[in-house]
Protein backbone atom coordinates (compact mmCIF):
# COMPACT_ATOMS: atom_id res chain seq x y z
CA UNK A 1 0.00 0.00 0.00
CA UNK A 2 1.13 3.66 -0.88
CA UNK A 3 2.63 5.41 2.50
CA UNK A 4 0.11 8.16 3.91
CA UNK A 5 1.38 12.20 4.11
CA UNK A 6 -0.86 14.11 6.56
CA UNK A 7 -1.02 17.51 5.75
CA UNK A 8 -1.31 19.31 8.99
CA UNK A 9 -2.48 22.63 9.26
CA UNK A 10 -5.69 25.09 10.58
CA UNK A 11 -8.27 26.05 8.16
CA UNK A 12 -7.18 28.70 5.78
CA UNK A 13 -3.72 28.11 5.16
CA UNK A 14 -3.65 28.11 1.88
CA UNK A 15 -3.61 24.57 2.21
CA UNK A 16 -5.91 23.55 -0.84
CA UNK A 17 -3.06 25.26 -3.16
CA UNK A 18 -0.01 23.60 -0.98
CA UNK A 19 -1.07 20.47 -0.66
CA UNK A 20 -2.69 20.16 -4.36
CA UNK A 21 0.61 21.31 -5.80
CA UNK A 22 2.80 18.91 -3.21
CA UNK A 23 -0.12 16.52 -4.88
CA UNK A 24 0.91 16.54 -8.36
CA UNK A 25 4.68 15.29 -7.72
CA UNK A 26 4.41 12.31 -10.31
CA UNK A 27 5.38 10.01 -7.37
CA UNK A 28 2.29 11.46 -5.09
CA UNK A 29 -1.78 11.06 -5.45
CA UNK A 30 -3.06 14.24 -3.56
CA UNK A 31 -6.62 13.75 -2.39
CA UNK A 32 -8.68 16.25 -1.66
CA UNK A 33 -10.53 16.73 1.93
CA UNK A 34 -11.41 13.23 2.97
CA UNK A 35 -12.61 14.04 6.73
CA UNK A 36 -12.54 10.10 7.08
CA UNK A 37 -9.81 10.80 10.15
CA UNK A 38 -12.28 12.99 12.06
CA UNK A 39 -13.86 10.28 13.61
CA UNK A 40 -13.40 6.26 14.73
CA UNK A 41 -16.37 4.79 12.58
CA UNK A 42 -17.97 5.69 9.38
CA UNK A 43 -21.39 6.42 10.82
CA UNK A 44 -19.63 8.67 12.80
CA UNK A 45 -18.32 10.78 9.96
CA UNK A 46 -21.54 10.63 7.63
CA UNK A 47 -22.94 12.66 10.98
CA UNK A 48 -20.24 15.02 10.98
CA UNK A 49 -21.02 15.77 7.47
CA UNK A 50 -24.87 16.20 8.08
CA UNK A 51 -24.27 18.29 10.69
CA UNK A 52 -21.87 20.75 8.33
CA UNK A 53 -24.82 20.05 5.66
CA UNK A 54 -23.13 17.80 3.40
CA UNK A 55 -25.67 15.36 3.40
CA UNK A 56 -24.04 12.76 1.01
CA UNK A 57 -21.19 12.34 3.00
CA UNK A 58 -17.75 14.01 2.75
CA UNK A 59 -17.33 16.08 -0.76
CA UNK A 60 -13.88 15.11 -1.12
CA UNK A 61 -14.01 11.46 -0.30
CA UNK A 62 -17.04 11.78 -3.20
CA UNK A 63 -15.18 12.96 -5.84
CA UNK A 64 -11.97 10.24 -4.91
CA UNK A 65 -14.24 7.78 -5.04
CA UNK A 66 -16.09 8.72 -8.23
CA UNK A 67 -12.50 9.47 -9.73
CA UNK A 68 -10.72 6.38 -8.61
CA UNK A 69 -13.33 3.67 -8.17
CA UNK A 70 -16.49 4.46 -10.69
CA UNK A 71 -14.86 6.11 -13.40
CA UNK A 72 -14.98 9.59 -13.12
CA UNK A 73 -16.91 12.33 -11.62
CA UNK A 74 -19.98 12.47 -12.63
CA UNK A 75 -22.88 13.31 -10.68
CA UNK A 76 -24.28 9.53 -11.35
CA UNK A 77 -20.89 8.21 -10.00
CA UNK A 78 -20.96 10.57 -6.90
CA UNK A 79 -24.42 8.94 -5.97
CA UNK A 80 -22.87 5.96 -6.41
CA UNK A 81 -20.24 6.59 -3.96
CA UNK A 82 -22.74 8.01 -1.50
CA UNK A 83 -24.66 4.62 -1.62
CA UNK A 84 -21.72 2.80 -1.54
CA UNK A 85 -20.60 4.46 1.75
CA UNK A 86 -24.45 4.59 3.53
CA UNK A 87 -23.82 0.76 2.60
CA UNK A 88 -20.92 0.30 4.51
CA UNK A 89 -21.54 3.12 7.76
CA UNK A 90 -20.22 0.56 10.35
CA UNK A 91 -17.00 0.47 8.66
CA UNK A 92 -13.78 2.03 10.59
CA UNK A 93 -12.95 4.93 8.84
CA UNK A 94 -9.39 3.85 8.70
CA UNK A 95 -10.33 0.94 6.50
CA UNK A 96 -12.10 2.88 3.94
CA UNK A 97 -8.90 5.15 4.13
CA UNK A 98 -6.74 2.57 3.12
CA UNK A 99 -9.62 0.94 0.73
CA UNK A 100 -8.97 4.75 -1.30
CA UNK A 101 -5.63 4.53 -0.50
CA UNK A 102 -5.27 1.33 -2.56
CA UNK A 103 -7.41 2.63 -5.47
CA UNK A 104 -4.96 5.63 -6.03
CA UNK A 105 -2.17 3.27 -5.99
CA UNK A 106 -3.52 0.59 -8.46
CA UNK A 107 -4.27 3.66 -11.03
CA UNK A 108 -1.59 5.76 -10.62
CA UNK A 109 1.17 3.97 -9.10
CA UNK A 110 1.76 6.67 -6.51
CA UNK A 111 4.28 5.69 -3.60
CA UNK A 112 2.32 8.20 -1.73
CA UNK A 113 -0.64 9.13 -0.76
CA UNK A 114 -1.13 12.84 0.29
CA UNK A 115 -4.45 14.24 2.73
CA UNK A 116 -5.39 16.86 4.11
CA UNK A 117 -8.24 17.91 6.50
CA UNK A 118 -7.44 21.25 8.37
CA UNK A 119 -10.06 20.15 10.77
CA UNK A 120 -7.47 16.96 12.41
CA UNK A 121 -5.43 19.92 13.63
CA UNK A 122 -8.89 20.85 16.12
CA UNK A 123 -9.27 17.41 17.46
CA UNK A 124 -6.03 15.91 19.34
CA UNK A 125 -8.04 12.51 19.48
CA UNK A 126 -8.26 12.36 15.54
CA UNK A 127 -4.67 13.64 15.17
CA UNK A 128 -3.86 10.44 17.67
CA UNK A 129 -6.22 8.40 15.44
CA UNK A 130 -3.45 9.17 12.40
CA UNK A 131 -0.88 7.86 14.17
CA UNK A 132 -2.46 5.08 15.86
CA UNK A 133 -3.24 3.73 12.46
CA UNK A 134 -0.41 4.48 10.14
CA UNK A 135 2.49 4.38 12.27
CA UNK A 136 4.70 5.22 9.68
CA UNK A 137 3.09 8.11 8.23
CA UNK A 138 5.00 11.34 7.39
CA UNK A 139 3.33 14.73 7.99
CA UNK A 140 3.81 18.20 6.80
CA UNK A 141 2.71 20.90 8.59
CA UNK A 142 1.95 24.34 6.88
CA UNK A 143 1.80 27.62 8.74
CA UNK A 144 0.46 31.02 8.12
CA UNK A 145 0.95 33.86 9.83
CA UNK A 146 -1.48 34.57 12.50
CA UNK A 147 -2.93 38.23 11.50
CA UNK A 148 -2.91 36.73 7.74
CA UNK A 149 -5.17 33.51 8.71
CA UNK A 150 -7.40 35.64 11.33
CA UNK A 151 -8.33 37.72 8.52
CA UNK A 152 -8.93 34.96 6.17
CA UNK A 153 -10.82 33.04 8.28
CA UNK A 154 -13.52 36.20 9.01
CA UNK A 155 -13.65 37.00 5.06
CA UNK A 156 -14.46 32.75 4.93
CA UNK A 157 -17.05 32.77 7.88
CA UNK A 158 -18.99 36.15 6.41
CA UNK A 159 -19.03 34.44 2.81
CA UNK A 160 -20.94 31.48 4.30
CA UNK A 161 -24.56 30.99 4.02
CA UNK A 162 -25.10 28.64 6.24
CA UNK A 163 -24.34 30.43 9.56
CA UNK A 164 -26.92 32.52 10.75
CA UNK A 165 -25.70 35.79 11.89
CA UNK A 166 -25.12 34.85 15.35
CA UNK A 167 -23.40 31.79 14.53
CA UNK A 168 -20.92 33.54 12.10
CA UNK A 169 -20.18 36.79 15.18
CA UNK A 170 -19.20 33.77 17.60
CA UNK A 171 -17.08 32.40 14.87
CA UNK A 172 -15.47 35.98 14.55
CA UNK A 173 -15.46 36.82 17.79
CA UNK A 174 -13.35 33.30 17.88
CA UNK A 175 -11.05 33.53 15.06
CA UNK A 176 -7.81 34.64 16.58
CA UNK A 177 -8.13 31.57 18.78
CA UNK A 178 -8.00 29.07 16.09
CA UNK A 179 -4.53 29.63 15.28
CA UNK A 180 -2.74 29.23 18.66
CA UNK A 181 -5.05 26.19 19.47
CA UNK A 182 -4.18 24.60 16.15
CA UNK A 183 -0.55 25.23 16.19
CA UNK A 184 -0.10 24.22 19.81
CA UNK A 185 -2.52 21.01 18.71
CA UNK A 186 0.13 20.35 15.62
CA UNK A 187 3.10 21.14 17.81
CA UNK A 188 2.10 19.03 20.71
CA UNK A 189 1.86 16.30 18.40
CA UNK A 190 4.88 16.63 16.14
CA UNK A 191 6.72 16.40 19.53
CA UNK A 192 5.55 12.89 19.98
CA UNK A 193 6.82 11.88 16.48
CA UNK A 194 10.54 10.50 15.44
CA UNK A 195 12.99 12.65 14.26
CA UNK A 196 12.70 13.31 10.60
CA UNK A 197 8.99 11.91 10.24
CA UNK A 198 7.85 15.63 9.81
CA UNK A 199 8.92 18.76 8.15
CA UNK A 200 7.26 22.18 8.90
CA UNK A 201 7.06 25.00 6.03
CA UNK A 202 5.41 28.54 5.57
CA UNK A 203 2.47 29.06 3.28
CA UNK A 204 3.86 32.78 2.74
CA UNK A 205 7.55 30.87 1.73
CA UNK A 206 5.47 28.54 -1.01
CA UNK A 207 4.17 31.59 -2.91
CA UNK A 208 7.44 33.15 -2.83
CA UNK A 209 9.90 30.89 -3.33
CA UNK A 210 8.08 27.87 -4.72
CA UNK A 211 10.42 26.14 -6.35
CA UNK A 212 12.74 25.55 -3.93
CA UNK A 213 9.90 24.71 -1.33
CA UNK A 214 8.76 22.33 -3.28
CA UNK A 215 12.11 20.73 -4.22
CA UNK A 216 12.60 20.58 -0.06
CA UNK A 217 8.89 18.27 0.59
CA UNK A 218 9.95 16.23 -2.70
CA UNK A 219 14.27 15.56 -0.69
CA UNK A 220 12.13 14.96 2.85
CA UNK A 221 9.99 11.95 1.42
CA UNK A 222 12.77 10.89 -0.88
CA UNK A 223 11.31 11.30 -4.42
CA UNK A 224 12.62 12.56 -7.43
CA UNK A 225 13.49 16.27 -7.60
CA UNK A 226 14.31 16.79 -10.80
CA UNK A 227 12.82 19.52 -12.78
CA UNK A 228 10.02 17.39 -14.73
CA UNK A 229 8.90 16.40 -11.05
CA UNK A 230 9.16 19.98 -9.66
CA UNK A 231 7.65 21.38 -12.68
CA UNK A 232 4.49 19.67 -12.17
CA UNK A 233 4.55 20.31 -8.65
CA UNK A 234 3.76 24.05 -9.83
CA UNK A 235 0.66 23.36 -11.67
CA UNK A 236 -2.00 22.37 -9.18
CA UNK A 237 -4.75 23.23 -12.19
CA UNK A 238 -3.61 19.58 -13.52
CA UNK A 239 -5.12 17.77 -10.43
CA UNK A 240 -8.78 16.15 -10.84
CA UNK A 241 -9.74 17.96 -7.67
CA UNK A 242 -8.55 21.27 -9.10
CA UNK A 243 -12.01 22.36 -10.17
CA UNK A 244 -15.32 22.70 -9.02
CA UNK A 245 -16.88 19.06 -8.57
CA UNK A 246 -20.16 17.42 -9.77
CA UNK A 247 -23.40 19.23 -7.88
CA UNK A 248 -23.84 17.40 -4.78
CA UNK A 249 -20.25 16.74 -4.26
CA UNK A 250 -19.15 20.47 -5.65
CA UNK A 251 -15.87 21.02 -3.47
CA UNK A 252 -13.62 18.90 -1.12
CA UNK A 253 -10.74 21.71 -1.59
CA UNK A 254 -11.33 25.81 -0.98
CA UNK A 255 -13.89 27.03 -2.76
CA UNK A 256 -11.64 30.29 -3.19
CA UNK A 257 -9.12 27.81 -4.88
CA UNK A 258 -11.31 25.82 -6.90
CA UNK A 259 -12.79 28.87 -8.74
CA UNK A 260 -9.00 29.74 -10.29
CA UNK A 261 -6.71 27.27 -9.54
CA UNK A 262 -4.02 28.25 -11.26
CA UNK A 263 -0.51 28.99 -8.90
CA UNK A 264 -0.07 32.62 -9.03
CA UNK A 265 3.20 33.08 -7.13
CA UNK A 266 4.29 36.47 -5.58
CA UNK A 267 6.00 37.94 -1.98
CA UNK A 268 2.91 38.87 0.23
CA UNK A 269 3.44 41.28 2.91
CA UNK A 270 4.03 39.82 5.91
CA UNK A 271 1.93 41.19 8.70
CA UNK A 272 3.13 41.99 12.38
CA UNK A 273 1.63 40.87 15.81
CA UNK A 274 3.30 44.15 17.49
CA UNK A 275 0.86 46.36 15.39
CA UNK A 276 -2.27 43.76 15.48
CA UNK A 277 -2.31 44.44 19.56
CA UNK A 278 -2.28 48.00 18.65
CA UNK A 279 -5.47 48.03 16.81
CA UNK A 280 -9.09 47.63 18.31
CA UNK A 281 -9.51 44.08 17.42
CA UNK A 282 -5.93 43.39 19.24
CA UNK A 283 -5.83 45.42 22.14
CA UNK A 284 -8.82 42.86 23.42
CA UNK A 285 -6.22 40.55 24.37
CA UNK A 286 -4.66 40.83 28.01
CA UNK A 287 -0.98 40.77 28.57
CA UNK A 288 -0.67 36.98 28.65
CA UNK A 289 -2.66 36.19 25.45
CA UNK A 290 -0.32 38.84 23.72
CA UNK A 291 2.52 36.97 24.97
CA UNK A 292 1.57 33.74 24.46
CA UNK A 293 0.72 34.69 20.92
CA UNK A 294 3.97 36.58 20.45
CA UNK A 295 6.00 33.44 21.82
CA UNK A 296 4.00 30.74 19.82
CA UNK A 297 4.44 32.95 16.67
CA UNK A 298 8.20 33.43 17.21
CA UNK A 299 8.36 29.50 17.55
CA UNK A 300 6.96 29.49 14.26
CA UNK A 301 8.84 31.65 12.41
CA UNK A 302 6.47 34.90 12.42
CA UNK A 303 6.92 38.33 14.62
CA UNK B 1 -26.32 5.01 19.50
CA UNK B 2 -26.94 4.14 15.94
CA UNK B 3 -26.37 5.76 12.94
CA UNK B 4 -27.00 9.15 12.67
CA UNK B 5 -29.52 8.74 15.67
CA UNK B 6 -27.94 12.08 17.29
CA UNK B 7 -27.37 14.46 14.83
CA UNK B 8 -25.59 16.95 16.99
CA UNK B 9 -21.73 17.38 16.84
CA UNK B 10 -20.84 17.46 20.78
CA UNK B 11 -17.46 18.70 21.62
CA UNK B 12 -17.72 16.44 24.88
CA UNK B 13 -18.61 13.70 22.85
CA UNK B 14 -15.63 14.19 20.84
CA UNK B 15 -13.64 13.67 23.71
CA UNK B 16 -15.16 11.23 25.74
CA UNK B 17 -15.80 8.54 23.04
CA UNK B 18 -12.13 8.47 22.86
CA UNK B 19 -10.66 5.71 25.18
CA UNK B 20 -7.17 6.72 26.42
CA UNK B 21 -6.51 3.84 27.99
CA UNK B 22 -6.25 2.32 24.40
CA UNK B 23 -3.82 4.94 23.44
CA UNK B 24 0.13 4.68 23.36
CA UNK B 25 2.15 7.75 24.67
CA UNK B 26 1.42 10.82 23.29
CA UNK B 27 2.49 14.40 23.01
CA UNK B 28 -1.37 15.58 22.87
CA UNK B 29 -3.48 16.38 25.81
CA UNK B 30 -6.55 13.60 25.63
CA UNK B 31 -8.82 14.70 28.53
CA UNK B 32 -10.97 17.82 27.77
CA UNK B 33 -9.61 19.46 31.51
CA UNK B 34 -6.01 18.86 30.38
CA UNK B 35 -6.68 20.42 26.97
CA UNK B 36 -8.45 23.71 28.92
CA UNK B 37 -5.66 23.79 31.14
CA UNK B 38 -3.41 23.72 29.08
CA UNK B 39 -3.51 27.75 28.30
CA UNK B 40 -5.40 30.81 27.54
CA UNK B 41 -6.23 30.15 24.29
CA UNK B 42 -7.33 26.39 24.65
CA UNK B 43 -9.70 27.37 27.22
CA UNK B 44 -11.06 30.54 25.58
CA UNK B 45 -11.77 27.66 22.63
CA UNK B 46 -13.06 24.93 24.47
CA UNK B 47 -15.69 27.43 26.12
CA UNK B 48 -16.29 28.55 22.39
CA UNK B 49 -17.17 25.12 21.37
CA UNK B 50 -19.22 23.92 24.72
CA UNK B 51 -21.45 27.19 24.46
CA UNK B 52 -22.08 26.10 20.15
CA UNK B 53 -22.78 22.86 21.00
CA UNK B 54 -25.17 23.59 23.61
CA UNK B 55 -26.70 26.37 21.09
CA UNK B 56 -26.93 24.10 18.43
CA UNK B 57 -28.44 21.37 20.93
CA UNK B 58 -30.98 24.25 22.11
CA UNK B 59 -32.05 24.97 18.05
CA UNK B 60 -32.44 21.45 17.21
CA UNK B 61 -34.99 21.08 19.70
CA UNK B 62 -36.85 24.15 18.23
CA UNK B 63 -36.78 23.10 14.69
CA UNK B 64 -38.01 19.58 15.38
CA UNK B 65 -41.27 21.46 17.00
CA UNK B 66 -41.47 23.47 13.63
CA UNK B 67 -40.35 20.37 11.30
CA UNK B 68 -43.59 18.29 12.93
CA UNK B 69 -46.16 20.81 11.23
CA UNK B 70 -43.77 21.72 8.29
CA UNK B 71 -45.75 20.23 5.64
CA UNK B 72 -48.95 21.74 6.68
CA UNK B 73 -47.66 24.75 7.99
CA UNK B 74 -45.06 25.87 5.38
CA UNK B 75 -45.05 29.70 6.40
CA UNK B 76 -43.24 28.41 9.52
CA UNK B 77 -39.81 28.20 7.26
CA UNK B 78 -37.66 30.36 8.02
CA UNK B 79 -34.77 29.69 5.18
CA UNK B 80 -35.81 28.60 2.08
CA UNK B 81 -32.19 27.72 1.24
CA UNK B 82 -31.50 25.14 4.03
CA UNK B 83 -34.44 23.68 3.52
CA UNK B 84 -34.17 23.16 -0.02
CA UNK B 85 -31.21 21.79 0.65
CA UNK B 86 -32.74 19.39 3.44
CA UNK B 87 -35.31 18.60 1.44
CA UNK B 88 -33.33 17.87 -1.87
CA UNK B 89 -31.68 15.19 0.57
CA UNK B 90 -34.73 13.72 1.82
CA UNK B 91 -36.45 13.33 -1.61
CA UNK B 92 -33.21 11.87 -2.67
CA UNK B 93 -32.55 9.66 0.37
CA UNK B 94 -36.36 8.32 0.04
CA UNK B 95 -36.20 7.84 -3.64
CA UNK B 96 -33.05 6.41 -4.08
CA UNK B 97 -34.18 2.61 -2.96
CA UNK B 98 -37.04 2.92 -5.96
CA UNK B 99 -34.14 2.61 -8.09
CA UNK B 100 -32.47 -0.52 -7.51
CA UNK B 101 -33.26 -4.20 -6.37
CA UNK B 102 -36.00 -4.05 -4.45
CA UNK B 103 -38.26 -2.08 -6.26
CA UNK B 104 -36.78 -4.20 -9.88
CA UNK B 105 -37.87 -7.20 -8.09
CA UNK B 106 -41.28 -5.90 -7.32
CA UNK B 107 -41.23 -4.91 -10.73
CA UNK B 108 -40.22 -8.41 -12.26
CA UNK B 109 -42.34 -10.65 -9.94
CA UNK B 110 -45.68 -8.79 -9.68
CA UNK B 111 -49.25 -9.51 -10.43
CA UNK B 112 -51.26 -6.94 -12.93
CA UNK B 113 -52.90 -5.23 -10.40
CA UNK B 114 -49.24 -4.61 -7.96
CA UNK B 115 -48.24 -3.56 -11.04
CA UNK B 116 -50.95 -0.59 -12.18
CA UNK B 117 -51.01 0.33 -8.61
CA UNK B 118 -47.17 0.85 -8.89
CA UNK B 119 -47.18 2.10 -11.96
CA UNK B 120 -49.41 4.97 -10.76
CA UNK B 121 -47.00 5.63 -8.02
CA UNK B 122 -44.15 5.80 -9.66
CA UNK B 123 -45.51 8.10 -12.47
CA UNK B 124 -46.67 10.72 -8.95
CA UNK B 125 -43.41 10.44 -7.94
CA UNK B 126 -41.75 11.21 -11.39
CA UNK B 127 -44.31 14.07 -11.92
CA UNK B 128 -43.15 15.80 -8.76
CA UNK B 129 -39.57 15.36 -9.23
CA UNK B 130 -40.39 16.75 -12.69
CA UNK B 131 -41.89 19.89 -11.56
CA UNK B 132 -39.43 20.77 -9.17
CA UNK B 133 -36.89 19.90 -11.97
CA UNK B 134 -38.66 22.93 -13.91
CA UNK B 135 -38.59 24.99 -11.10
CA UNK B 136 -35.05 24.59 -10.30
CA UNK B 137 -33.75 24.72 -14.42
CA UNK B 138 -35.25 28.52 -14.32
CA UNK B 139 -33.35 28.87 -11.09
CA UNK B 140 -30.41 28.15 -12.39
CA UNK B 141 -31.06 29.99 -15.73
CA UNK B 142 -31.17 33.09 -13.55
CA UNK B 143 -28.57 32.71 -11.79
CA UNK B 144 -26.26 31.58 -15.13
CA UNK B 145 -26.98 35.06 -16.04
CA UNK B 146 -26.19 36.80 -12.65
CA UNK B 147 -22.92 34.57 -12.50
CA UNK B 148 -21.94 35.38 -15.65
CA UNK B 149 -22.00 39.47 -15.47
CA UNK B 150 -20.04 39.00 -12.11
CA UNK B 151 -17.63 36.68 -13.91
CA UNK B 152 -17.24 39.35 -16.65
CA UNK B 153 -17.13 41.68 -14.33
CA UNK B 154 -14.33 39.68 -12.03
CA UNK B 155 -11.67 38.56 -14.79
CA UNK B 156 -9.60 41.58 -14.60
CA UNK B 157 -9.17 41.27 -10.86
CA UNK B 158 -7.91 37.63 -11.06
CA UNK B 159 -4.06 38.48 -11.61
CA UNK B 160 -2.90 38.47 -7.76
CA UNK B 161 -1.15 36.37 -6.05
CA UNK B 162 -3.05 33.13 -3.97
CA UNK B 163 -4.93 33.85 -0.97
Amino acid sequence: MARLVMMLCPPRSFSSLVSTMIGQHPQIYGFPELHLVVRERLWEVMEWEVNRAKFLGPPGMLRAMAELMFGGQTPENVLTAANWLEDRKDWKSVDVMNMIMDKAEEKTGAIYCLEKTPNVSFVPPALERVRRNWPDALYIHVTRHPVGLKKSIEEYVSSLPRFSEEEKQARLDNAMSFWPITQRNILDFCGSLNPGQYIRIRGEDVLSDSHNVMSQVAEFLGLRTDDEAITAMLHPENSPYAYLGPPLAAYGNDMKFVSNPVFRPGKIRMPSLANFFETEEGAVFDDDRKAYLTQLANCLGYS
Amino acid sequence: MGPLADGISNFRDEWDNFLPSELAESGVPLNREEFSLRDPFSEDYSNFRQEQSDNKRANESVDDDIRADLLEKPFLMKNPVEEGARGAAAVWRSLRDQLHEETLLLIDSSGETELQMLRRELLAQKAIVEAVSLGLKAQLDRLDSTLSAIVAENSNKKSGVND
